[in-house]
């Protein structure tokens, strides 16, 4: 099977923002998809979309608000049209840093998480 | 001309004599000053933050980060100079994702001296500048309402077909060992030019790599057009 081993992902450490730097952060690519999650160890997948992703982590839409700091596992699909061949999905693991609950008529829950590691995987 | 009067501007080529060559011409031009040169991409985005000039000119093959990638990131970090684009070429295509990514316009470099300056002092002033050629075919594109492929993309960045394949691997969950073997080609070399294309498209590991290309559309790009 053609997998990747599971890549760590350096966190930045943390610092004092010092205004003299410049601090550039991952791109961003607005890329939606469908994508799956659920906390550590619990059994359900849930379903969303991407709204973007980067090297350190994912934007994406849900149907529930997840307290930041839970730490989700997380599969985002790239179909096969998107990867010009075969279909192929990506797992990652990392916490929850921020939830935005909307309001209706949207009722759209938006979550970002980090990624701590990921690996690809071919479905 | 009082130094303040004058329109500050950013130049990002990656060649020296090109930039060179700007510099002579700028320098006869009242009212036009170069505060600044990038020789790549992320040389240009530093500059444009901390410089902060009038325009930006950017040529379109820029190592690093691509224009286009450039103008993404000027985005985000909130460089609000207006950027043109300086190009051998572009169709329609590029010039809708150009524009629509927030470059101002799009000089070619057959243009006259007098038009490059022109071109600069409309972007400074707050228009947009697109040549004439580009009007008809842009607008039909846009009254098509479908975004247009240009399948020149990989060029932007001088991808090789080999890269190409191998990104499109990658993408697919592909390890180095199996690229290598599916390809046959040593599992080194595939390391190299992983190496080549994390540079070449400003990447930084194979995540960034397989969602970039996803987004950009490189890998669908390799395909064949269908009418």
């Amino acid at each position: 099977m053609k997998v990747s081993s599971s890549k760590n992902i350096n966190s930045e450490p943390g610092r004092r923002h010092n205004p003299d730097e410049v601090t550039i952060r991952p791109a961003r690519f607005p890329i939606r998809t469908p994508f799956r999650y659920r906390e550590s160890g619990a059994v359900p997948w849930r379903r969303g979309f991407t709204v973007d992703i980067s090297r350190s982590g994912v934007l994406f839409q849900a149907e529930y608000t997840i307290a930041p700091r839970t730490i989700l596992e997380m599969q985002i699909a790239f179909p096969p049209e998107m990867t010009g061949g075969v279909a192929a999905s990506l797992f990652c693991c990392g916490p929850v840093v921020r939830c935005e609950a909307r309001e209706a008529p949207c009722m759209q829950t938006l979550l970002a998480a980090c990624f701590f590691n990921y690996r690809f995987a071919p479905e | 001309m009082r130094n303040d009067e004058r329109i500050g501007i950013l130049i990002a080529d990656e060649h020296a004599i090109c930039r060179e060559a700007l510099h002579t011409l700028f320098e006869r031009e009242p009212g036009l000053a170069i505060v600044g040169e990038a020789s790549d991409g992320q040389d240009a985005l530093e500059k444009a933050l901390l410089l902060k000039p009038q325009v930006v000119l950017l040529d379109l093959e820029l190592p690093r980060f691509s224009a286009m990638d450039l103008l993404h990131r000027f985005r985000e970090l909130g460089v609000t100079a207006p950027v043109l684009i300086l190009a051998e070429s572009m169709d329609a295509a590029g010039t809708v994702e150009a524009l629509k990514l927030g470059a101002r316009g799009v000089v070619l470099k057959e243009a006259s001296p007098q038009i490059l300056f022109k071109s600069i002092r409309t972007v400074a002033s707050g228009e947009y500048w697109i040549g004439r050629k580009v009007v008809g075919d842009l607008v039909e594109a846009l009254r098509n309402g479908v975004a247009v492929r240009s399948e020149q993309r990989p060029s932007q960045f001088s991808l090789t077909p080999r890269e190409l394949e191998i990104i499109a691997e990658v993408a697919e969950g592909c390890t180095n060992k199996y690229i290598a073997e599916k390809l046959s080609i040593a599992e080194q070399t595939v390391k190299h030019h992983l190496t080549s294309i994390f540079q070449k498209v400003g990447v930084s590991n194979r995540l960034e790599l397989a969602v970039f290309a996803m987004h950009r559309r490189i890998i669908n790009s390799r395909q064949p057009v269908h009418n």
